[in-house]
């Protein structure tokens, strides 16, 4: 199975940190680690049983294991809309496959997992026609 | 009968709509009433700003136009970087056009599908009924009111942000939601979520004599060497502060009453080299620590700080952050509670010593 980021989302990744952002959404992620393991497999178009392989065989763990993680990981982003199935028609994820490594280093294995800014989350969810106060200014929720 | 949501505007639907709206701007514009005009420079750029909007301008002009010079310093018009009009509907008989997209384009915090991002973005909020467009290509933007009474005070803070915010990355430079304050020696920026104390770092260094760049809101470029520019000169202080403030402070926008909001005076300054990024973080201790944090750590707050609060995300702009924090050191600023030690620190940061 592929699927490949959406292209709503523009995504940059500085020491092994991934940073993806959903410009409609506008709800900002960062990953690092297996995830942003998996995240390169993605953009790289790798088929998920490979990018879970690679997992597997990168941090020694075992490959139903893997292929667990990786894919409830991938679902995630479908389910938070970075991600959307299918190819991009340009490649069938082979060729991407062969190029494509995880980086575990001296990391050990943790369970790829995506962080969303869910703090910021009540600042967007404003209501701007009942949450401001007498002089317009946003107040935050009080329930 | 409807079964769906109606397509989002086509590209043609959007230039047309850009190229109407700026006709009827032009239109009221040229009808000299209620008009004036700005000519700024902002990060070494021409830009203008047009109003048809006479409360507006008082009021966003209180914060913005320190950026101002004369007419014949500037360019001339084929090199105008960003022309802003700013357009009060209440003011004026002439209508702006209706928008190609339908209320099911409405998506959260204003933005709208398929024009979140490309060469033209545009948000609409709902309150304030503000209609933000950008055209990256004309090199303009509407800010459309309809009416400055339902415009909210606190956007006199900080005018046109949003898209000043997309103009910026489009040029490589950042609209930081953060603090700057400088030294003789260079600048550092303070940023960090609302309550992380870079509000409160950049007041007490703005009493110790440091000058302010920027309060919020800060812009940054790295180009040929990371510098920060001041796009609005007021402060907003968190505490209460006892009057008369200290010379050369004074109260500004006194028509926001349940905030207090400062000129610095001659303690502005408009531009200086960038020496490091600092994230304060409040420790309850009484010393304060400069230290030394990854590229990673500052993009972890930088980014959605800037991005996500900012309100106006771009690929543009997520670039831009990133080659600032690849360049700039970043440093943890462990706030005490000994005011001095935070200024000493701060000072320190700009001097390059942590």
């Amino acid at each position: 199975m592929t699927i490949r980021v959406s292209p709503m989302v523009t995504h940059e990744q500085l020491d092994g940190d991934v940073i993806a952002i959903h410009l409609e959404t506008g709800m900002y992620y960062t990953f690092d680690g297996v995830a942003a393991d998996c995240w390169q497999g993605l953009v790289a178009g790798v088929p998920i049983e490979i990018i879970a392989d690679r997992v597997s065989d990168g941090y020694g763990i075992a490959p139903d294991v893997a292929l667990t993680d990786v894919g409830a990981f991938m679902e995630a982003l479908v389910s938070e809309r970075l991600a959307v199935d299918g190819t991009d028609g340009t490649d069938d994820g082979a060729g991407s496959a062969t190029v494509f490594e995880v980086r575990s280093g001296d990391r050990g294995y943790i369970a790829p997992v995506l962080q969303r800014y869910d703090d910021l989350e009540d600042l967007l969810l404003l209501d701007p026609i009942h949450e401001v106060d007498d002089a317009g200014w946003p107040v935050a929720r009080t329930d | 009968m409807r079964v769906g949501p109606l397509p989002a505007p086509t590209d043609r639907d959007t230039i047309r709509f850009v190229s109407d709206t700026l006709d009827a701007f032009d239109e009221a514009y040229t009808s000299g009433i209620h008009t004036d005009v700005i000519h700024a420079t902002l990060a070494d750029r021409h830009v203008r700003i047009r109003y048809v909007a006479p409360e507006l301008a008082e009021r966003f002009g209180a914060n913005l136009n320190h950026l101002a010079v004369d007419r014949v310093e500037t360019r001339s018009d084929h090199e105008l970087d960003l022309d802003i009009c700013c357009w009060d509907r209440s003011v004026t008989e002439v209508r702006a056009p209706a928008p190609p997209w339908t209320v099911d384009d409405h998506l959260r915090s204003g933005r709208i599908r398929g024009l979140t991002d490309g060469p033209t973005r545009a948000t609409f909020d709902p309150t304030s009924r503000v209609l933000c467009l950008y055209d990256a290509e004309r090199r303009s933007a509407v800010v459309h009111a309809a009416g400055a009474r339902l415009v909210p005070l606190w956007m006199d803070r900080a005018p046109f942000r949003t898209v000043l915010t997309w103009w910026a990355a489009d040029r490589g430079l950042a609209l930081l939601h953060a603090s700057a304050v400088a030294t003789a020696s260079g600048a550092v920026v303070l940023a960090g979520t609302s309550g992380a104390g870079k509000s409160t770092t950049a007041l007490r260094c703005l009493l110790a004599g440091l000058e302010l760049l920027g309060d919020d809101a800060c812009l940054v470029g790295c180009t040929p060497e990371p510098t920060v520019h001041s796009v609005y000169r007021f402060a907003k202080v968190d505490e209460p502060l006892v009057e008369p403030l200290p010379p050369p402070l004074s109260r500004a926008l006194p028509w926001i009453t349940d905030e207090f909001v400062i000129d610095p005076g001659s303690r502005h300054r408009s531009r200086a080299p960038l020496r490091a990024i600092l994230l304060p973080q409040i420790t309850g201790g009484r010393g304060t620590r400069l230290v030394p944090v990854s590229r990673t750590e500052a993009l972890r707050i930088l980014g959605p700080t800037t991005l996500v609060e900012g309100g106006a995300p771009s690929r543009e702009a997520l670039r831009a952050i990133v080659g600032l924090v690849e360049q700039v050191p970043a440093i943890r600023l462990e706030l005490g509670t000994d005011p001095a030690g935070i200024v000493d620190a701060v000072v320190a940061a700009t001097e390059g010593r942590s």
